[in-house]
């Protein structure tokens, strides 16, 4: 009978955690903000599923609690990126935050010519949980950032910081991105000319990669500009990726938006990049 | 335990856990007339040897980056010992004078000569901030924002303008990745009782409400200084910071 009772109590206290922390995420859908201590003790059921997967398919580099410090790290000659303080780099919303296809695409695709690996064999609703359970860990990033700037900040209460937490990592809507008329599926003079007038600086006027000196990422630490001749594109080669990477930035690197040009401009700049690379 | 009860105990269990989860707000700037109030003025001073400022090393093919020598906005210091670029606030002031700058005319901040201009950019929260591109080459606009939306944008030499406001105060460090040497901070004020130091080191408030204060400095690489300072209608008091290396 005791036994019985003692089930019956641990079950309640169980189902009362899991209904708090259902109703605190459709509270913040709602617009308001949760508080978390960490991922794996948020207890949502999203983020227990999320820790098993994240603890077996990306802890060994990426780390336990995402840091990029994993077994594997030391092996690896790319650093796996630190989901505390790095930012997504593959982006196609005009804020810099990943939307759950990108999140997606880099979860089941890999990253070509990095080592990321591509991970076939997850199922969708795996994907849909690790995407989830990544975003929180940048997002707690993000407040430890914070609150550790603003502690002495009159103007901003916790409860707000908490929010801006959930606002970086909440994506715009993705660009929309519609190939161009045949006509334009070609190199021009004009793409040349947007060539040298906004990528040369950093990627040289032959696309080799050569035109900055001693770059780096946010991190302050040295990375190569792309050597677009290589045709190796991390982001992707398709030309709608392309586009992409030109439109949207590379967030956390000197990658900048090219938020000033048109559609038209931007397409030139890719087929000129497609040219460059050899590819037309 | 009938099927209402339970509704009845989820609805109220649903309910307490969304108002608990509900983000409360920091206590706000409220604006007042001030009609009776006083003025802060001070300096803020150097104390030893006055530093020399370095010549930036600027590389590159840009011919605007080598029209003439660029020297570090870092730390500024006078022959008198005045110090430049040291933002000046009264610190958790509860009400006071309103904002009173003009929406149709904006804060600029310049790139020319492959430097940003001014070095410190202050504007209010809500207030345009034109950030322009006098160069014709180039320029990255990289900012480390943290409460407001952090962005890297490329400007490119006829891209001679771009609009932004910011929604939180914060100082945001700029940077250009294009042209490594080119650093500049905005300052986004809670309230008017902000300031950046000239040249002659000086600072000044107006309208403050008499009570007592605690007025702050902070140097991007010196670090923060407060003192505490009382305010009477109709007068001035008189604050003065000291730095040193």
């Amino acid at each position: 009978m005791k036994a019985r009772h003692g089930g019956a109590i641990a079950l309640g206290a169980v189902g009362l955690a899991m209904g708090f922390t259902l109703s605190q995420t459709a509270c913040r859908s709602a617009g308001s903000a949760a508080s978390t201590a960490s991922v794996a003790t948020t207890g949502s059921i999203a983020s227990l599923e999320g820790h098993a997967l994240f603890m077996a398919h990306c802890a060994p580099c990426h780390g336990v609690t995402g840091r990029g410090n994993g077994p594997a790290a030391i092996a690896l000659t790319v650093a796996p990126r630190d989901f505390l303080r790095e930012r997504f780099r593959y982006v196609s919303t005009l804020n810099g935050v990943p939307t759950d296809e990108d999140l997606s695409d880099s979860i089941r695709n890999g990253r070509r010519f990095g080592e990321m690996p591509a991970g076939p064999q997850l199922t969708d609703d795996e994907v849909r949980v690790l995407i989830d359970y990544v975003r929180e860990i940048q997002r707690l990033g993000w407040l430890e950032d914070l609150r550790k700037e603003f502690a002495d900040d009159d103007d901003t209460s916790p409860e707000e910081i908490e929010e801006i937490s959930h606002i970086r990592v909440e994506p715009r809507d993705a660009i929309q991105v519609r190939r161009p008329a045949p006509s334009f599926q070609r190199k021009t003079e004009t793409g040349r000319e947007l060539y040298t007038a906004n990528c040369a600086s950093c990627h040289g006027l032959s696309g080799r990669g050569d035109g900055m000196a001693k770059p780096l990422d946010e991190q302050g630490r040295p990375i190569s500009v792309r050597d677009l001749t290589s045709g190796e594109f991390r982001g992707g080669t398709k030309i709608e990726e392309i586009f992409k990477r030109i439109r949207c930035g590379v967030p956390g690197t000197p990658m900048s938006a090219a938020v000033a040009l048109s559609d038209e401009e931007v397409w030139q700049l890719v087929y000129y990049v497609r040219y460059l690379a050899g590819q037309i | 335990m009938n099927k209402t009860t339970q509704l009845v105990w989820l609805a109220t269990f649903f309910t307490m856990a969304c108002l608990s989860a509900r983000p409360a707000t920091a206590a706000k700037y409220k604006v007042i007339d001030v009609t009776d109030g006083g003025t802060i003025e001070g300096v803020v001073r150097w104390e030893g040897e006055i530093p020399k400022r370095s010549i930036l090393s600027v590389t590159g093919q840009d011919k605007p980056c080598h029209v003439k020598p660029i020297k570090d906005e870092e730390l500024v210091v006078s022959n008198d010992g005045e110090v430049r670029w040291v933002v000046v606030y009264i610190k958790k002031i509860k009400q006071g004078k309103p904002f009173d700058f003009d929406p149709k005319k904006p804060v600029t901040l310049d790139q020319k000569g492959c430097q940003f201009s001014p070095h410190i950019a202050l504007v209010g929260k809500g207030q345009p901030l034109s950030i322009l591109n006098s160069d014709g080459v180039l320029h990255n606009v990289h900012l480390y924002a943290k409460k407001n939306e952090p962005f890297n944008r490329s400007m490119p030499g006829d891209m001679k303008k771009m609009d932004v406001t910011f929604d939180y105060s914060e100082r945001i460090r700029v940077g250009c990745d294009v042209h490594r040497w080119m650093s500049s901070w905005i300052v986004v004020a809670k309230h008017p009782y902000y300031v950046v130091t000239g040249a002659d080191g000086t600072f000044r408030f107006e309208g403050v409400p008499a009570g007592s204060y605690t007025v702050e400095m902070w140097h991007e690489k010196l670090g923060k200084q407060k003192t505490e300072v009382t305010v009477t209608s109709g007068a001035e008091a008189r604050v003065e910071f000291v730095l040193k290396q």
